[in-house]
């Protein structure tokens, strides 16, 4: 029996079959036999997640331009189904064309979030491939993985043949070239992973050697041979309005997070908080035009029918003139009762208007995230948002109508004391006491979330310690006390463990490569879903590697020590980290991009507002 | 000017893994495809009007099912192959016509594919004239339905590997039983091991409401 009648028979008594059936709209169909390549791009995670990354969609299509590549999707079974698999001998296989992984030229995975390399690894096991590099020989798989995560690819790099660094647009295409040169003739895969290691942006683990001190940080990464690159540059689009945007997007059958036309209004971000990992590898900020925001959103609507259009970015009032944007936006999607959302606005008074005539929501929510409860440490981490500024906010929109807010911060940020910690509380009392004092009768909801800081690679911070669990516990249990004292106030905590186990893979070696098959072998997976997550198998995990997991997360490094992260270069200089570093621990903040250019080194890239792109 | 339509179907692999209410915002999403005016329900969160006028369990295929759609323009026709172009594989729209009375369903036949061992549909037949009752949980209460206050007939056939069953079920102010809900009984009272292959929904009866 083919995999595909196979699958549907297990359909039946599994949790949502829907995410196993493909055929959604604007899936792109082709004659396996009659393509060169066939690419699977892997999303660690399960459907409803995966199809709700714009990434992904977007090399999806772009790689299915192509007429000699047929690129199909697969996808974390969730557990159910992973063990009906199991027992029916079915390999994790594509939803297009119903093929098992293994038979696929190149195997493509997209990371997103640490916490998915335990799914990394499963979907591999599932498929019947080897994990390691070294084990798959020509004929088998390549295994490329690209996505925030590979700033820092080393935990992994046992696995991965081949990272790519940066924005995927072009790379991927010369890397598809690269490998159908490859596959036709007699090249080794050694040779094929030396002239991988020449196209920019990619990174070949493999041919790069780790020495270490005695006390277990890096002496050195030194390339095994003179021709490749000591560091892998990362990949940017110049240019945003030439690059190529697919406006028949895949669009799901099942409800899935964001089931939504999606169009992005800028990439990269100017603003520089010191402790955000985005800030720094999206940059340069480059904009797209109004025009072409406008034509794509139109054809998007189209093509997918959705009844919601999200512009995003990682700063959305940062677009010049999005108010006009929005305005020209609903002229073409009021009557059609499409709604907009425009996720990471900054709020003030004209925003709150914008946000009134666009999201048409019974129930509209304020969020803010402050990150931190004093000027103080939000001069310490660069965020640029002012107590007095939210205060005003909140009073218009609590005059308007809205009834809940939402409040971010973080735990454990560097040079927090206790009292950056009450400020939290003050906020929170001060927002109920402005609710109180305009006399309204209904009832107001003010949710405090915070999560705990987890240094990242590639920031001002990556030589930050990260609080001890049990100091995480002291704070979160600090700060629940005092708000509980305040009335409708209802506060979150992240998770201390997988906070901790973040911070442990985020700023991780290659040693964590033996951690990770150890965590498999113990059964993690899904590990950012609580459910099944288990620290104290992690625990064992490097019990087994003889490794100590602070080492990585509750250690402050030397400003001179070689990170393993060091072989990436994401344009922005190491001195301008460590600089930004020290004005931290004075609490000085740094401006950002719009006002003048601070000097980060990313300009090399040409691209953007650093050779003074407007829209 | 709205009008209202009803749009008769079939669904099958693998569109029969959706869910309801992901059905409801499939077609939806292939009217606006194609450029038809739906008409939205009024006030804060407006939504299309689109009835099934029997929902469909996650699983079911069937020859014909219905739903009634209220639009802003006069619909002919050619909306059908329009529609069986951009709808995904399994389902397909049959015919279309305007709704200007009222209609119910009566009765409707299911038919069943069953995995079991050899002495189903023996005990099955026993099982059925015992006048069995299907156990119902809502909210913490339980009620008890007799099978015959909704059942009309059945049939069990047995076929090389597997068992066929068909049931005439007929809808009881608004309410009836499912198929799988009376196998179920009856393999808990039998203690029977069994695997559903496939449920399919034959055929829908419907009568107008006075």
């Amino acid at each position: 029996m083919i995999v595909k009648d196979k699958v549907f028979e297990l359909l039946y008594s599994v949790e949502k079959p829907g995410r196993y059936i493909g055929n959604e709209i604007n899936m792109v169909e082709k004659d396996p036999k009659k393509v060169d390549i066939r690419f699977a791009f892997c999303f660690p995670d399960i459907y409803e997640i995966g199809m709700s990354h714009l990434g992904l969609k977007i090399l999806y299509h772009l790689l299915n331009e192509r007429e000699d590549v047929y690129c199909e999707r697969a996808f974390m079974p969730w557990v159910d189904m992973q063990e009906k698999m199991q027992k029916e001998g079915i390999k994790l296989f594509t939803l297009e064309t119903f093929t098992t992984l293994d038979e696929f030229d190149i195997i493509g995975f997209s990371l997103s979030y640490e916490m998915s390399y335990t799914n990394v690894l499963k979907m591999l096991k599932l498929s019947g491939i080897p994990l390691e590099s070294k084990n798959r020989s020509k004929g088998m798989p390549i295994v490329i993985a690209g996505g925030p995560c590979t700033y820092n690819p080393e935990p992994l790099w046992e696995f991965i043949d081949v990272f790519v660094i940066g924005e995927g647009e072009e790379v991927i295409l010369e890397f598809v070239d690269l490998f159908k040169e490859y596959k036709f003739s007699e090249m080794s895969k050694e040779e094929f992973l030396l002239r991988c290691a020449n196209i920019e942006g990619c990174y070949v683990p493999s041919l790069y050697e780790i020495r270490y001190n005695q006390d277990g940080t890096i002496k050195g990464i030194l390339p095994k041979t003179s021709q490749v690159p000591k560091k892998v540059k990362k990949r940017i689009i110049k240019d945003m309005d030439s690059i190529y945007f697919p406006t028949k997007m895949i669009t799901p059958l099942i409800e899935v997070v964001h089931n939504r036309a999606v169009v992005e209004v800028f990439r990269g971000c100017g603003r520089g908080c010191r402790f955000c990992q985005a800030g720094v590898i999206y940059r340069p900020v480059r904009f797209r035009r109004m025009e072409k925001v406008i034509e794509y959103s139109k054809e998007l609507l189209e093509s997918t029918g959705c009844n919601e259009l999200s512009l995003i970015s990682l700063s959305t009032s940062d677009y010049p003139n999005i108010e006009t944007l929005a305005k020209n936006i609903l002229q073409f999607t009021e009557d059609k009762k499409v709604n907009i959302s425009l996720p990471s606005l900054r709020l003030d008074s004209t925003s709150l208007e914008l946000l009134k005539q666009i999201e048409k929501v019974r129930k509209p929510t304020l969020t803010f995230a402050p990150e931190a409860g004093t000027q103080r440490l939000r001069d310490v981490i660069s965020k640029n948002i002012k107590e007095e500024y939210i205060y005003s906010t909140v009073k218009l929109a609590f005059e308007r109508g809205f009834q809940n807010v939402k409040l971010y911060f973080m735990l454990g940020l560097p040079t927090e004391t206790d009292e950056d910690i009450l400020g939290i509380y003050e906020i929170a009392r001060n927002i109920r006491q402005i609710y109180s004092d305009l006399g309204l009768k209904n009832r107001v909801r003010i949710t405090v979330s915070t999560s705990f800081f987890v240094p990242k690679p590639h920031t001002p911070f990556q030589w930050e310690p990260q609080d001890s669990i049990d100091e995480m516990k002291r704070k979160m249990k600090m700060l629940k006390e005092k708000l509980s004292k305040v009335k409708d106030v209802e506060y979150n905590w992240h998770d201390f463990y997988l906070s901790k186990l973040e911070a442990v893979l985020s700023r991780g070696d290659r040693r964590l490569s033996s951690v990770l098959k150890n965590a498999l072998e113990l059964g993690c997976q899904f590990d950012e879903w609580g459910e099944f997550f288990d620290f104290s198998k992690w625990q064992l995990a490097f019990e087994k590697a003889n490794l100590d997991y602070k080492f990585y997360s509750d250690r402050r490094r030397d400003f001179d020590e070689v990170l393993p992260w060091d072989v990436i270069d994401t344009g922005v200089k190491k001195e301008f980290l460590e600089k930004e570093c020290r004005l931290a621990y004075e609490a000085k903040p740094t401006p950002s991009c719009f006002e003048r250019c601070i000097g980060c080194g990313v300009a090399t890239f040409k691209g953007g507002i650093c050779v003074g792109k407007k829209v | 000017m709205a009008k209202r339509y009803r749009f008769y179907f079939s669904r099958d692999l693998p569109s029969c893994f959706i869910s309801h209410l992901d059905m409801v915002r499939l077609f939806e999403r292939a009217f606006r495809r194609l450029g038809i005016k739906l008409k939205f329900t009024e006030g804060f969160n407006p939504h299309p009007k689109i009835t099934f006028i029997l929902p469909m369990a996650v699983g079911l295929c069937s020859s014909e099912e219905m739903f009634e759609v209220d639009v802003e323009e006069e619909l002919d026709d050619k909306v059908i192959e329009k529609l069986n172009l951009i709808l995904p594989k399994g389902l397909k729209v049959l015919k279309i016509e305007e709704a200007i009375d009222k209609i119910q369903v009566s009765d409707m036949y299911y038919k069943c594919f069953i995995e079991a061992k050899e002495d189903f549909s023996k005990l099955f037949e026993e099982f059925m004239k015992k006048s069995p009752k299907i156990r119902r949980e809502k909210d913490g209460k339980v009620t008890f339905r007799n099978v015959w206050d909704y059942l009309l007939g059945y049939e069990c056939k047995k076929k090389e590997n597997s068992i066929e069953l068909v049931f005439h079920i007929k809808v009881v102010n608004g309410s009836y039983i499912k198929p799988e809900d009376i196998i179920k009984s009856f393999s808990e009272e039998y203690n029977l091991e069994y695997k559903i292959v496939k449920i399919e929904r034959e055929k829908v009866n419907y009568q107008r409401v006075i």
